[in-house]
């Protein structure tokens, strides 16, 4: 009985990790065909290992642009983010203050609302400010949409570090800003850096937004550039949109090798 | 609390606060307006038409489809993705070994975009040499389908997309959940009666409940925001609007038919709509986590 329960059970976990990685896995071996060993034989995994839809992407100057806009959109979101949320859960975790169940409830609400759902709004919204021509369209947006949760996150760190310490620094007459300077900051900085990591997934995998909301194609970041400018210009090329599928995902593929444990601790965490 | 920790606290908000304002309320507030124009999203001269754009929605046959569609999207992906997450979680939970290569293997496609993933599972759908028409010949012997070209399979084909690449998420979520309930628990159970089940629909599910409705509502506020990007790609509303739903009707009321004020009146409903789904929810979470 015991045994038939572990085997149903390793069963169900089998099927279901196949099922996970299984077109993940074809479209690996897709990316390594050429257009001709693909039209023949879509279906052998492995079989053919030419590294040439790679080299071609990688010397492609539309896919560098989308590549550098990637990196400014990501490192610039992330920033703003991280520095505006941290400031606001320190105040919701540890500051009584009139009011704060309002501003608990404003993040909780932003977390819940998908932006998506405006973005028509946003779109008439970030023309008119000035920013449509520019990365900031994206950037800024980006820093809402990820805001509440950021907020609920950290917050929840904080709330793990025992309240002497910073009881202490104020009764030396540190300010508030001086105890997450030199009190929290230390403390909290694995949560900053689970924060980020979040952060980072969510806005390099961004679609549809930078599709919406930036005006042109040389401002695309690389999710929008793969899925409007590449799968049109080699609509026929199956390989080698496989291999910018998979080569666009390569920084949050190493990111979540290298750190899946907290990866996925602070996404289990940035519910609670 | 003092005059000086409120003004702290409220300044220590400020910065979040503000970015909220701007690109959430911002929007929110814009589309409310335009909702009572009939801007055309170029010219400079708008003319207020009250509520006519809202009783243009009532009266039109694309947007009771379109809501329609997107309600059997938002109920069926809660039902696979919670139900599998549940099972899968269950599964994992009970053992201690080999439990974080199954979980990291399920949880991998997380990492992917939306981009990555509608692209991924267009060809998986091709209908000459997509890897879905290969199974369905090679294990059923059925005849090849079109997938996403046909209305009957499109909406089914993109729904299971997206379980495919949240389930492992909620997985990981409803994990996370369970770790926490003390083992006890179920020991005590244990000495009462042998049945899985029991433990499962006695402890388990009532002390998840919390993780459960947040969940919920990240599921359901995601069929009617993150999705669009994903239907946007795979079948962008075709065939025959079979897979039009709301987020894609609001983009192409603006873009295509420059029908700025009905999409903004269409954004309105929207949000009204997810709040008032994911209000009771929202609501129980808030006051369960502020009593303590």
């Amino acid at each position: 009985m015991g045994i038939w329960r572990g085997a149903g059970r390793h069963g169900l976990l089998i099927a279901a990790s196949v099922a996970a990685m299984g077109p993940v896995v074809w479209i690996l071996s897709i990316s390594l065909m050429t257009r001709r060993e693909f039209a023949a034989e879509p279906f052998s995994l492995f079989r053919f290992l030419s590294l040439d839809n790679y080299l071609t992407l990688i010397q492609d100057p539309a896919m560098l642009g989308f590549l550098r806009n990637s990196l400014v959109v990501t490192v610039a979101s992330v920033v703003i983010v991280v520095t505006c949320a941290s400031l606001a859960a320190f105040a919701l975790a540890r500051i009584r203050f009139r009011g704060s169940v309002i501003a608990y409830a404003v993040f909780l609400g932003a977390q819940a609302m998908p932006i998506l759902v405006l973005i028509v709004p946003l779109f008439v919204l970030v023309s008119r400010i000035g920013i449509g021509d520019s990365l900031l369209a994206v950037i800024l947006p980006y820093a809402a949409m990820n805001m509440g949760l950021s907020v609920f996150l950290l917050r929840g760190f904080f709330r793990t570090i025992p309240s002497d310490l910073e009881d202490a620094a104020r009764i030396d007459g540190c300010s508030w800003l001086q105890v997450i300077r030199h009190v929290m900051a230390p403390l909290i900085r694995p949560g900053i850096v689970v924060a980020a990591l979040l952060n980072v997934i969510a806005t390099w995998n961004e679609y549809f937004l930078a599709a919406i909301l930036l005006p042109r194609r040389d401002l695309f970041t690389l999710p929008a550039g793969i899925a409007v400018e590449f799968s049109a210009r080699y609509a026929t090329n199956w390989p080698i949109v496989a291999a910018g599928v998979l080569l666009s995902a390569v920084p949050t593929i190493v990111l979540f090798i290298a750190a899946q444990d907290r990866i996925i601790e602070g996404w289990s965490r940035s519910v609670k | 609390m003092t005059t000086r920790s409120t003004l702290t606290g409220w300044l220590l908000c400020a910065p979040a606060l503000s970015v909220l304002a701007v690109f959430l309320l911002g929007p929110a507030l814009v589309a409310l307006g335009l909702s009572f124009t009939d801007w055309n999203g170029l010219s400079d001269s708008v003319s207020l038409v009250g509520l006519d754009n809202y009783a243009d929605l009532a009266a039109s046959e694309a947007f009771w489809d379109s809501l329609w569609i997107n309600l059997i999207v938002a109920a069926v992906t809660v039902a696979l993705q919670m139900g599998l997450g549940l099972l899968l979680a269950s599964a994992l939970a009970s053992r201690r070994r080999s439990s974080t290569v199954y979980r990291s293997l399920i949880f991998a496609p997380q990492v992917l975009s939306i981009a990555a993933v509608g692209l991924i599972w267009s060809l998986v759908y091709d209908p000459y040499d997509g890897l879905a028409n290969r199974v369905l010949t090679g294990v059923t012997g059925l005849d090849p389908q079109p997938w996403l070209g046909d209305p009957v399979t499109a909406l089914p084909a993109v729904m299971l997309t997206a379980t495919w690449f949240y389930f492992g998420f909620h997985m990981v979520l409803y994990l996370a959940g369970m770790s926490a309930i003390p083992r006890d628990y179920y020991d005590a159970v244990a000495l009462e009666t042998e049945s899985r089940w029991h433990a499962f629909r006695y402890i388990t599910l009532p002390l998840l409940r919390e993780v459960l409705l947040v969940s919920f509502t990240i599921i359901v506020s995601g069929a009617f925001g993150h999705l669009i990007g994903l239907f946007s790609l795979m079948t962008n509303g075709g065939p025959a609007g079979s897979t039009e739903i709301l987020g894609l009707l609001m983009t192409h009321l603006a873009f295509r038919g420059a029908q700025y004020g009905l999409a903004s009146a269409l954004a309105v409903v929207m949000v009204v709509l997810v709040l008032v789904l994911i209000a009771v929810p929202t609501w129980r979470i808030a006051r369960e986590r502020l009593e303590y």
